[in-house]
């Protein structure tokens, strides 16, 4: 099953690795004339605090390195869309649309029970985070040595880690908005809507320290690449907790979907 | 033993739809015709068999066990075949056999005779394949399971005269080989051809049911007459509630009473032919569809 599972879902799993890991491959090529030059971080300085708050810029620890660009640039809130994306791309190709369509009951039909199906997923979406992060980092690793940027490895190493927690638990939620619908378009909506309310609540939380209480709503917070940058040691239990998250929508996602009647 | 059995069985969805209360039982060794208009809910008592779908009350069961409960150990004994087919796009008829040899664990010869039987093109994708060669696909991977039930939901949709022939082949062959088998049709003819028993369900809830032979012996049955002229004709449909046509009238009679009526009104006429149309399936169910429709 896995393996039909993952020929199936290939190309969009390879789409997200190969292409974040492309961006941050190009961003690591042209950092050497940026430091060089000098000229974004003018511009970037001509940049409004707010602006630089909602791509999370942070203007003291600007250019000095790649990780700097990338924390701002690629692991900002780029990242934080991608990472909505995937999960929803993830629950909609691994159970929401198969349930729509009556896929699911290619693998439904076997003495398998629908535990072992959601386990299936879980363990595609584990390999898949994986393959994200992992691919983020052989890249960075590969413009290191083509380049020598003079990576800080514990710094990328933490990350990954906080990119794959991440990825695990907004994938986790999206599956569990899976099993609440037999329409595709619902729990689409629904993950949708609750991921892009997250987005924004970060988004709101920089442009006023009023509004900044809004950040505990975001699951985003839990990622703060400029605080790893800076040797801030929360991404442990940032991770953690977004690991307990997921864990907590995984397990929810089992018993709704034992429970759930299917018209396949 | 009872091996397919629905008791009682309820479940009740938006609009006054579902089912109500539908019962009845499958031996090993016997075809059951599950027949109804579009909507009735012959897939959804299948999706109870298939644990799909927990009933309101009353239970499925298959081989004596619980369908939703125990689903894993229900499917142990199940071959289906689903009335939408549909597989993952991309995967290639192979990727889908190959899935269902591992899941199931069924013999290669068992497949390699499926395949001689329904010829298919296994390299090509779904994506590719048009109905017929999906719905042969869906047949090839139901019956590569040596099951001891079939559940068949419209198996014979999209196959043309030679492959709906073989399958029909089939059937018979599996019921030769004690398998308990429950099929839902609208095609009559192929419902005559492999069925014991039949059952028509019309919104939710079993109007009839019984044995082939048993159906077909307490039909209406058909007579076609042909008057002298259409004068005759007319007065004589219009007497006995006929259908004419220039000289000719077709009347139904179902109770010996009727009948006696009828060739003692026939006597006052002279008559130029007298037949009965054979009685079938067709003629036991086609009046539930046409009031179906009228509702």
């Amino acid at each position: 099953m896995i393996r039909a599972l993952v020929k199936d879902n290939l190309g969009w799993i390879l789409g997200y690795s190969i292409g974040t890991s492309l961006y941050i491959f190009m961003i690591a090529a042209i950092y050497p004339s940026i430091a060089e030059t000098g000229l974004i971080d003018a511009k970037i300085d001509s940049l409004p605090k707010e602006l630089l708050d909602i791509f999370q810029y942070d203007p003291a620890t600007m250019m000095d390195s790649v990780l700097n660009i990338l924390s701002g640039n690629y692991y900002g809130l780029i990242f934080q869309i991608v990472a909505l994306l995937f999960a929803l791309t993830m629950a909609s190709r691994l159970l929401a649309r198969p349930i729509d369509s009556g896929e699911l009951m290619l693998y439904l039909s076997a003495p398998i029970s629908r535990n072992t199906y959601v386990v299936a997923v879980g363990g595609i979406l584990v390999s898949a985070s994986l393959l994200v992060a992992g691919l983020n980092g052989a890249f960075l690793f590969l413009a290191d040595i083509l380049w020598n940027l003079d990576l800080n490895y514990s710094y990328v190493l933490a990350l990954l880690i906080n990119s794959f927690t991440l990825l695990l638990a907004l994938g986790a939620i999206a599956l569990f908005f899976a099993t609440l619908f037999n329409e595709s378009g619902k729990s689409y909506m629904l993950g949708a809507g609750v991921f892009g309310f997250m987005v924004i609540s970060v988004i709101m939380s920089g442009l006023s320290s009023d509004l900044e209480w809004l950040k505990i709503l975001s699951l985003f917070t839990l990622f703060d690449a400029n605080g790893i940058l800076k040797d801030q040691p929360d991404w442990i239990w940032h991770s953690g907790l977004l690991v307990l998250v997921a864990g907590i929508f995984f397990s929810l996602s089992l018993f709704t979907f034992k429970r759930r009647n299917l018209t396949l | 033993m009872n091996m397919i059995q629905l008791k009682n069985l309820t479940k009740k969805f938006a609009q006054n739809k579902g089912l109500f209360d539908v019962s009845f039982t499958v031996e090993p060794g016997t075809v059951f015709g599950f027949i109804g208009p579009n909507g009735a809910g012959k897939s959804t008592a299948i999706r109870h068999l298939m644990g799909l779908l927990q009933p309101d009350s009353g239970k499925a069961t298959i081989g004596g066990y619980d369908c939703w409960s125990s689903s894993p150990n229900v499917k142990k004994l199940v071959g289906y075949l689903p009335g939408e087919i549909s597989f993952p796009a991309d995967l290639t008829g192979d990727d889908i056999l190959t899935l269902t040899r591992r899941m199931d664990r069924t013999s290669p010869e068992r497949e390699n005779e499926l395949l001689a039987l329904f010829p298919l093109d296994t390299k090509v994708k779904v994506r590719k394949m048009s109905k017929g060669m999906k719905q042969k696909l869906a047949i090839i991977r139901c019956f590569m399971k040596d099951a001891p039930v079939y559940l068949l939901d419209e198996p014979t949709s999209g196959l043309d005269p030679l492959m709906q022939e073989r399958f029909l082949e089939l059937v018979l062959r599996e019921k030769e080989a004690g398998k308990a088998i429950l099929m839902s049709s609208h095609h009559f003819p192929e419902m005559e051809k492999t069925c014991d028993h039949a059952a028509l369900i019309r919104n939710g809830r079993i109007v009839v049911s019984d044995s082939i032979d048993g159906l077909i012996a307490s039909s209406r049955k058909l007579f076609h007459i042909e008057f002298e002229n259409t004068q005759s004709a007319q007065q004589f449909s219009e007497a006995m509630h006929g259908k004419s046509m220039g000289t000719r009238v077709d009347v139904s009679v179902s109770t010996t009473d009727e009948l006696n009526t009828l060739l003692q009104s026939l006597a006052t006429y002279r008559v130029i032919s007298f037949r009965s149309a054979p009685a079938d399936l067709e003629t036991v169910f086609i009046h539930y569809y046409a009031e179906e429709e009228s509702v």
